[in-house]
């Protein structure tokens, strides 16, 4: 081997002992069924409780956190919010964002599977289906901070944020007692034509047997 | 009708009694033109004097009394329970009892293995594999942690835990083994439940003005230490128990809560393979709730941090603490090294997972029982900065020379705690040791707080019998009998006609209770006694049973279609004695030697614990014990057995039946083509294929505990709460069997008000125990104040406490106990703190400038926490780095600062 090639080995050997800041991973849980999701259906009305956790923390471990979610207000709407797993935690919410924050003054959060925050969601679109994104994004300030102070706010995409999970949300079926139009009238007449037509079928073959 | 059947032996013993055909015990074969035709092999009955406990029912080795729930209203309508001190034992002749170690209690079958760092979990089954051990329990997250496999395992059938260690011990890849061993609590007694109010006044381990006749300043120094330092709420102490009442009023402010888990939804938030688990977990039921199984750790716990200054109950070395509880008993009294491995593995994973856990409290240990295995654990939780603060033992011994564990692990994050008394002594009961027992610590008399079941039985319960109605379904042997006590009441009685007798043994059983359906765990046993027994000799034993019986079974056969099966369709149970006994045979007229009992048998039953014994005779002149088999028979074998002459009656009858203990169970063995013949002649057979000839009887006995001693002439109120399982049947009977020495007799035991029903939890109560199981928190205590107080490194602690002790005082000239230290300090321990000059300067986080860092200033932080410039509620003072949030930067700065009680004045 000779000293060309020893080159690109030797920096290619540095570069795997650095060690490299593993990504922060969020995931969501919907329906607290212990399973991460990226989709969710919910019905007009609906509810669902949205468990927002954090993967990849190192040591000593998280001591804070503090994120914005943004969603379409027109298809979900926040009924309940919760973060006590926190020694403090703060909401403010915005239209189609919910600020969060939260802070821990005695243990630290080390490892994967650390939940930031829950949330209860309400599908409110009346009708047809929508749909929306759940997307987090850095807060304002250093708020994914170690307990040695270094801060992991930079491994949070701060311009296109993170997409956790989009959910649909379809609309109530008609309830209320519709006019029927002609065309329908023609229909409803069809239906009973063809109704009377096989319940006459099965009575003259009753017959026969 | 099934009733309970006790065989009873007669006075000869059992190698004189039985006389067995020596017959070859060869297979053979002959052959013949058309097939082979097997000629069973002939067996005899084994009959060592070693045989498996037939005497069903059989109180363990290590029996629990119960404690009596003496309810008396007092003119305030307090209840008051009251029950002597503990004295130092004697023995029956009234010489002192000598100091003896106990034999370690051990799972046999069962081995703890460690592996060697590097041996992959494939690599240590495979290894596990080629000594046919199977894996019953695995510690992945143990593994995951420490690099090291962690496993359960148990040999193939019939091989032993020695065995099963010597063959695994031959592989490289293996580090250590160990049995799994049990450990008990280290407590001595308990004693008075006192109305709930402000009991600092009965604290003489926190604050001895000699109001218990000791020694005025003979305490830890905890008034002192308080100057500094109260709320522990930044560290978190595991104890490790028999659970803990987190509902009682003075702990629900000091446990930890997992902030990872939400409660009641069912999933594991955490991921750390508990679902719910709040507070911590149950590795002795196998669950996630540590609540409490029994009192001994809601009164350790109360020592560590039961809430101080609110007015009510006691205080705790800490006055808010944070108690991570870990229930590792199981329902026979002891904590298996299994379970405890379970317990220390969650703590190593909670604390990677980020939580503050600083000390382990183990109140528990047993003699002779060095476990390699659970010594590395420990030593991890060392190497992670968690103090392990073990319990010396109440043996009286000298540690030095017999071992006590886990106390007498030499691993530098093991401290062992001796008890001393309110004179400032080694209490009379405590283990020293001069190199082997680090402190210390009051042990004697400590009140704290008491987890406490009630159950009043009463008309309306699942059952309940005021004795009124006559016997009303329940089986007595006599002498058992319903008396008067009063011109109104009526009570069973082990003796009617007076004292009870010398050797006595009758039982009394109750009807059938329908308990299947109901909560597991949510009834518990009640009655009502009164007692006159020798304390200690004379017992009333207390059981549930359920029925086992035997079928007739097509599962196996030797001719026809079916045969006698101890266990259809499944393994036998355990803890039980079942059986049949057939119906009367006349050999009255036999000569000697002349009559022999021929029977087939198939099956195996865990050798050496479980038996198939044989007997014969009838109820009146009693049953000989023919012998037992308790090995392995792969094929249908011909046992052929003389009867002795003491089977030759004119009703003789022949006993088939299984006794087991609480171990592994088998199949069971399979019965079949049964005779008695008398010089040849067939006098009596049954190939199980037409009229039953049998009756079956079978109980399985789950042991509940025993009375004895003196009510005082009172009716005491016993009760006990059911968490076994299989008891939850709708055939289940309470059962008291009366067992007496060969001495002293007394008026016996009067039952009545006999009932199962809901308990009831009282979260209010305090008591006294004295034990070093009290001694060792008060040092768990102080490590978590201490490290709450100052941080630095877990060796620094430990040091500051065993260095700073006061003398322990003999008792006289001639105590020569020692200890390496004497008993702990805290506010030495604390005063000795040398804080560096960056620690005494001003706290920033000091809002109120009241000199400390509280939870006043907590509360101020946190209204501001989250904010930015222009918000209501930022507040400058919170924003140490001044970049215009109060974000988690500052938090660090503040989270420094927390707790400080030595601030500057702003």
């Amino acid at each position: 081997m000779n000293i060309n090639q020893m080159i690109p080995i030797t920096v290619l050997l540095f570069a795997l002992s650095t060690p490299a800041a593993a990504d922060l991973i969020f995931n969501i849980d919907f329906g607290r069924d212990g399973s991460y999701e990226d989709s969710l259906s919910l019905d007009f009305n609906e509810t669902t409780w949205a468990d927002i956790y954090i993967s990849g923390v190192e040591s000593p471990g998280l001591i804070s956190m503090g994120f914005k979610i943004t969603y379409d207000d027109s298809v979900l709407e926040i009924i309940n919010k919760d973060a006590s797993g926190w020694d403090f935690s703060k909401f403010s919410t915005a239209a189609s964002s919910l600020m969060v924050s939260g802070g821990m003054f005695s243990d630290t959060r080390i490892g994967n599977d650390i939940l930031l925050a829950s949330v209860q969601f309400k599908g409110i679109t009346a009708t047809g289906i929508a749909t929306t994104a759940l997307t987090l994004f850095d807060g304002s300030g250093d708020n994914f901070v170690l307990d040695n102070k270094v801060i992991l706010d930079s491994r949070i995409s701060t311009s296109s944020g993170i997409n956790l999970a989009g959910v649909s949300v379809t609309g109530a079926p008609i309830t209320g007692t519709g006019i029927p139009q002609p065309g329908s009238l023609l229909l409803l007449a069809a239906g009973l034509f063809g109704f009377l037509f096989a319940k006459n079928r099965i009575e003259t073959n009753a017959k026969e047997q | 009708m099934r009733h309970s059947y006790f065989t009873r032996f007669k006075s000869s013993t059992l190698c004189a009694a039985a006389i067995v055909s020596i017959l070859p015990a060869m297979n053979s074969y002959s052959a013949s033109s058309t097939d082979l035709v097997l000629t069973p092999t002939v067996m005899t009955l084994k009959q060592d004097g070693s045989a498996p406990v037939l005497n069903h029912p059989a109180a363990p080795m290590n029996r629990s009394q119960l404690v009596p729930n003496n309810v008396t209203p007092n003119a305030q309508g307090d209840r008051l329970l009251t029950v002597p001190e503990p004295t130092q034992p004697s023995s029956k002749d009234g010489t002192a009892t000598a100091s003896t170690p106990k034999k370690p209690h051990y799972k046999d079958g069962e081995v703890l293995v460690l592996f060697k760092k590097g041996v992959t979990k494939i690599v240590a089954n495979s290894a596990l594999g080629a000594k046919a051990a199977t894996v019953v329990k695995g510690f992945d997250q143990l593994t995951a942690r420490t690099g090291q496999v962690f496993a359960l395992v148990r040999g193939g059938k019939g091989v032993s835990s020695a065995q099963l260690m010597k063959s695994l011990s031959k592989d490289s890849r293996v580090q250590a083994t160990s049995l799994n061993y049990g450990k008990r609590p280290t407590v001595v007694a308990s004693d008075t439940l006192l109305p709930n109010d402000t009991f600092f006044q009965y604290q003489w381990s926190l604050n001895n003005t000699g109001q218990t006749g000791g020694t005025s300043g003979a305490d830890i120094q905890t008034p002192a230490a308080w100057t500094q330092h109260t709320d522990s709420k930044d560290v978190v102490i595991a104890v490790v128990d028999t659970g803990v009442d987190y509902e009682h009023s003075d702990l629900k402010n000091s446990m930890w809560v997992n902030p990872g888990e939400i409660a009641g939804d069912g999933v594991d938030n955490d991921k750390n393979g508990y679902i719910d688990d709040i507070h911590g977990i149950d590795t002795g039921f196998g669950d996630s709730d540590p609540a409490a199984v029994f009192a001994h750790g809601t009164h350790v716990a109360g020592i560590i941090a039961a809430e101080g200054n609110n007015g009510k109950g006691v205080t705790g070395i800490n006055w808010r603490g944070r108690i991570m509880a870990l229930q590792g008993f199981s329902p026979d009294g002891y904590m298996y090294d299994d379970a405890e491995l379970a317990a220390l593995q969650y703590i190593l994973t909670m604390k990677n997972k980020g939580t503050n856990i600083v000390a382990v409290n183990a109140s528990y240990g047993c003699y002779e029982c060095e476990n390699s295995v659970m010594a590395a654990a420990i030593k991890n939780l060392g190497d992670v900065g968690i103090a392990f603060v073990a319990a010396a033992g109440n043996e009286e011994n000298d540690n030095d020379d017999y071992s006590s564990y886990p106390a007498s692990y030499d691993l530098p994050n093991v401290i062992s705690v001796a008890a001393t008394d309110d004179t400032d002594s080694l209490a009379w009961y405590s283990n020293y040791g001069a190199t082997s027992v680090d402190l210390g610590a009051p042990g004697s008399a400590i009140l704290s707080t008491y987890w406490l079941t009630t159950y009043i039985p009463q008309a309306g319960d699942v059952f309940f019998d005021d004795v009124e109605l006559g016997t009303n379904g329940w089986f007595a042997d006599a002498p058992w009998a319903i008396t008067a006590t009063t011109a109104t009441n009526h009570a069973w009685t082990d003796s009617p006609a007076g004292d009870y007798s010398d050797d006595q043994f009758s039982v009394l059983v109750s009807p059938p209770i329908n308990l299947a359906g109901q909560k597991i765990g949510s009834l518990s046993v009640g009655f009502n006694a009164r007692h006159e027994l020798e304390e200690d000799y004379d017992f009333l034993d207390v059981f549930l049973t359920n029925p086992v019986i035997w079928k007739m079974t097509t599962e196996q056969k030797h001719s026809g279609s079916k045969a006698w099966s101890d266990s259809p369709n499944g393994n036998y149970t355990n803890n039980s004695l079942s059986g049949i006994i057939s119906q009367g045979i006349d050999l009255s007229t036999a000569p000697s030697d002349s009559a022999m009992l021929n029977f087939y048998l198939k099956g195996r039953a865990e050798t050496g614990y479980d038996a198939l014994s044989v007997l014969c005779g009838n109820e009146s002149q009693g049953f000989e014990s023919l012998g037992y088999v308790d090995f392995e028979l792969g094929d249908w074998t011909l046992f052929q057995v003389s009867l002795p002459d003491t089977c030759l009656l004119d009703d003789a009858k022949i006993i088939f039946e299984l006794g087991t203990n609480g171990g592994t169970t088998f199949d069971g063995y399979y019965l079949d083509d049964i005779s008695v013949t008398v010089n040849g002649a067939t006098v009596f057979t049954d190939d199980m294929e037409g009229a039953n000839k049998w009756q079956t009887f079978g109980e399985k006995y789950s042991y509940q505990g025993y009375i004895t001693g003196s009510s005082g002439g009172a009716w005491s109120n016993y009760s006990f709460q059911l968490f076994d399982k299989s008891l939850y049947t709708n055939d289940a009977r309470i059962m008291f069997v009366f067992r007496t020495d060969g001495s002293v007799v007394e008026d016996g035991v009067y039952l009545d008000n006999i009932g199962i029903g809901q308990m009831t939890v009282e979260h209010d109560f305090y008591a006294w125990m004295s034990g070093t199981s009290m001694a060792t928190p008060h040092v768990t205590g102080a490590v978590g104040f201490l490290a709450s107080v100052f941080d630095e490194p877990m060796a620094d602690r430990i040091a500051r406490i065993v260095t700073t002790t006061d003398p322990i005082a003999p008792v006289d000239e001639t105590d020569s106990r020692a200890t390496a230290n004497g008993r702990l300090n805290l506010a030495k321990a604390v005063n000795s703190i040398e804080w560096p000059a960056a620690a005494l300067a001003l706290c920033v986080g000091n809002f109120d400038s009241d000199g400390d860092v509280d939870d006043a200033d907590k509360t101020v932080f946190g209204a501001a926490f989250g904010s930015r410039t222009g918000q209501a509620r930022y507040n400058a003072n919170a924003d140490f780095d001044k970049d215009g949030d109060v974000d988690g930067t500052d938090l660090v700065t503040f989270r420094a600062d927390y707790g400080r009680t030595n601030c500057l004045a702003r």
